[in-house]
């Protein structure tokens, strides 16, 4: 049996503030079309074990390579490829290009060994998502102003997720699943509600 | 008066809370009935004493509609919200049980994208888009919390009723509050 113990009340004292940093990957795990594989590098403030004050910058290659990086191998997922060859369509005119992000962690149970300590603990906050649409994808000109005027947006939009992670010393990992949900438009008429399931990890490093 | 010798007396308490929730416009208003609800976060940073905490509060949402607008100061679809204020939380422990009742007050930003598309203006790229309006934001309501980690974390679900932009809401949500 899976030994989980609550993490022991301490007092806060300036030893157990800590600040932190993490870099690592992320993808989407609810679009069966489209990769939406991204890079992470955040930091971190905790003022005790149990709360972290996170923020990040997320980017995704695969859309910054251009418009048409549907067709590159960062771009659709097999499923998606096929989809998309055979119906001549996109399956998604949209896609994110970078995020940045904000949230609070707080760690709920803790299970510490001699060399590691394990835990786990809930995240929410807020994310900027930058969006970028496919004028090819569309099938209109990418100079037409009706296209233009919403083609990059920035949209404001809650997260929220939970998180394990492993530290030992200064070194640690962290596995995350997260949703992150915004409202975009399209084409200056669609209108669209996106929600992205991220699955990620992290390497972190305290001091 | 003879408050403030307590509360300088009094340890102080940081708290930090994150929770995530649904939001609902009441169906009494017909010309808002369309809107299904929003999905939200929310968190809060701040402290005081014990018994009576002063917090900043945020909240980031997305509210899912039929349609979208935010016309004559009122909610009416698909619409990006983002609350910001204070909120004065009391706190009170019975044994595990926590109970908190809190009220909060700020400023609403909200926009809604795509409002030309229903207002036949489709010619009017860029007149419309610009449709962000700031409002009153204010809530009260509660949290029913269990202590998880001994003085430290509490799981809890809460409920809210208050105003946004002049429309009335309602929510529910489940979250984590920390206390140090």
């Amino acid at each position: 049996m899976l030994l989980l113990t609550a993490l022991v009340a301490q007092a806060a004292d300036g030893a157990l503030v800590r600040f932190g940093l993490d870099a690592g990957v992320e993808t989407s795990t609810n679009d069966p079309f489209v990769n939406h594989h991204a890079a992470r590098l955040g930091a971190s403030f905790s003022p005790v074990p149990w709360v972290e004050i996170g923020v990040a910058g997320v980017v995704f290659p695969g859309q910054l390579l251009g418009p048409n990086s549907d067709l590159s191998p960062l771009g659709h997922r097999f499923s998606g490829e096929g989809f998309a060859a055979q119906n001549r369509v996109s399956v998604d005119i949209s896609r994110p290009d970078w995020q940045a992000e904000a949230v609070l962690r707080i760690r709920v149970l803790t299970y510490p060994t001699v060399a590691w300590t394990f835990s786990m603990g809930g995240l929410g906050g807020a994310a900027l998502t930058h969006t970028v649409d496919d004028p090819d994808a569309l099938q209109v000109n990418d100079d037409d102003p009706r296209f233009l005027a919403t083609a990059r947006q920035v949209h404001p939009g809650p997260v929220a997720g939970v998180y394990w992670d492993a530290t030992s010393g200064h070194w640690g990992v962290r596995v995350r699943a997260e949703w992150a949900g915004y409202v975009e438009t399209i084409d200056s008429n669609v209108l669209e509600t996106k929600q992205y399931a991220m699955l990620g990890g992290e390497v972190l490093l305290w001091f | 008066m003879l408050l403030w010798p307590a509360v300088a007396l009094a340890e102080p308490v940081f708290h930090a809370s994150t929770s995530i929730g649904w939001q609902c416009l009441p169906a009494f208003r017909p010309e808002l009935s369309n809107t299904l609800g929003t999905a939200f976060v929310r968190v809060e940073l701040g402290g005081g004493i014990e018994r009576v905490q002063v917090v900043g509060v945020a909240e980031s949402a997305i509210h899912q509609g039929d349609w979208a607008a935010v016309t004559d100061g009122r909610i009416r679809g698909d619409t990006r919200f983002t609350n910001v204020g204070l909120g004065a939380r009391v706190p009170f422990a019975f044994g595990r049980l926590r109970l908190v009742p809190h009220a909060d007050v700020g400023v609403d930003f909200a926009d809604a994208p795509a409002t030309y598309w229903f207002e036949g203006a489709i010619d009017n790229v860029g007149e419309t888009l610009d449709d962000h309006t700031a409002g009153f934001w204010a809530q009260g309501g509660a949290e029913v919390g269990v202590t998880v980690v001994p003085d430290s974390v509490d799981l809890f679900v809460a409920g809210d009723a208050g105003v946004v932009l002049w429309s009335m809401v309602i929510d529910a949500r489940v979250g984590l509050s920390a206390r140090f």
